[in-house]
């Protein structure tokens, strides 16, 4: 098993890892009804997701075309908008307690993000989905104090890049040091620290999964912003 | 009365800026960025986890300048079973991105590793 999930488990339901998207990308795809994203960031610290969900019936197994504004294609689409801190706090509760009782440090542990459910009001089957990831705002904490992943992952990783130093498999990855930029390797070694999106679908919707080439819900809009003209007229009344 | 009131009316509809109250820095428009074209790279694995495999490790293997192209990756269908990393570039002009990537593939016995301009619409 790695660290990185590709199987998961949200209220008996039983979930599929399909796609990774990276930073600023888009991906449209078509799925059932119900749909998981995981936000993911290896960074220690907190960071905010901002990305929209939409869905949109299909027919004939296709998107269907929209025709609308602007307003209207938010209110049709998007299920959720998410932006939020990795469990809104820097550390956990039960850490915080222990910090001000000087007992324990701070401590945050890898693997902790929930996967959110989309589900779909849409009937049709499949559904057409689109993941806009449109970035995301790391906010480093610097605790010394990371819980990394099994050391047996990270010292696979460590000795295919030949980055074995002293004899400790996980010597060259335990520091809180990446690579550094120009770094003779190219940064080639550790995982890279970026924030992903990272999403899923149930098992039985499996077949149903496929990307779609063409993202809907930005070629079909209809902008129809009112000028001032139409805003005056409007205010008093005056049609056209 | 209501003649008094217009240039106040007309002042006031001036200062608007036109733009939709739903726009502005803090959020912006609904279209992701698009940058340049993208292509991409398929491959068939003998099953997910194998697949998966490929894919991760193009976090560690690949070198900075070709994982930034990165876009997306996962599977092509789920009835397929072929995966998929989506980059920018295009598959004439891919600047050794699916070379690289034939190269990670390869150690982990995967091939052959193939250039697509598009998905298959099925």
């Amino acid at each position: 098993m790695t660290d990185r999930r590709r199987r998961i488990a949200i209220d008996d339901q039983r979930f599929l890892l399909v796609a990774t998207i990276e930073e600023g990308q888009n991906l449209s795809f078509y799925a059932g009804q119900m749909i998981a994203v995981e936000k993911m960031d290896m960074r220690p610290g907190g960071t905010e997701f901002d990305f929209d969900v939409h869905s949109c019936p299909t027919r004939g197994g296709v998107a269907e075309n929209i025709m609308t504004n602007r307003t209207s294609l938010r209110d049709e689409l998007i299920e959720r908008r998410v932006k939020t801190n990795v469990r809104g706090l820097p550390i956990s509760p039960g850490n915080a307690v222990a910090v001000l009782r000087g007992k324990a440090p701070p401590e945050l542990t890898y693997g902790e993000l929930q996967p959110q459910v989309f589900r779909s009001r849409h009937r049709t089957d499949p559904v057409a989905w689109t993941i806009n990831f449109r970035r995301a705002w790391y906010a480093g904490q610097g605790s010394k104090t990371v819980r990394r992943p099994p050391q047996a992952q990270w010292a696979t990783v460590a000795q295919k890049a030949g980055r074995q130093a002293n004899g400790s498999a996980s010597a060259g990855v335990h520091g809180n040091a990446g690579p550094a930029p120009g770094q003779a390797d190219g940064g080639v070694g550790l995982p890279t620290l970026d924030a992903i999106l990272r999403l899923y679908v149930r098992e039985a919707d499996l077949t149903r999964y496929r990307p779609s080439p063409c993202p809907f819900g930005t070629g079909d809009m209809i902008f129809d912003q009112p000028g001032i003209f139409q805003r005056l007229g409007n205010m008093f009344g005056i049609e056209g | 009365m209501r003649g008094s009131l217009l240039p106040l009316l007309l002042a006031l509809g001036a200062c608007g800026t036109g733009a939709a109250p739903d726009q502005g820095a803090d959020n912006p428009p609904l279209e992701a960025p698009v940058i340049g074209p993208s292509a991409y790279a398929v491959f068939a694995a003998a099953d997910l986890d194998r697949g998966w495999d490929v894919l991760d490790a193009m976090d560690t293997e690949l070198p900075d300048a070709q994982r930034g192209r990165i876009q997306a990756r996962g599977l092509v269908s789920g009835a397929s079973g072929e995966m998929m990393v989506r980059f920018s570039g295009t598959c004439a002009r891919d600047g050794g991105f699916v070379a690289a990537v034939r190269a990670v593939a390869r150690r982990r016995d995967v091939s052959p590793v193939r250039c697509e301009a598009t998905l298959p619409i099925a």
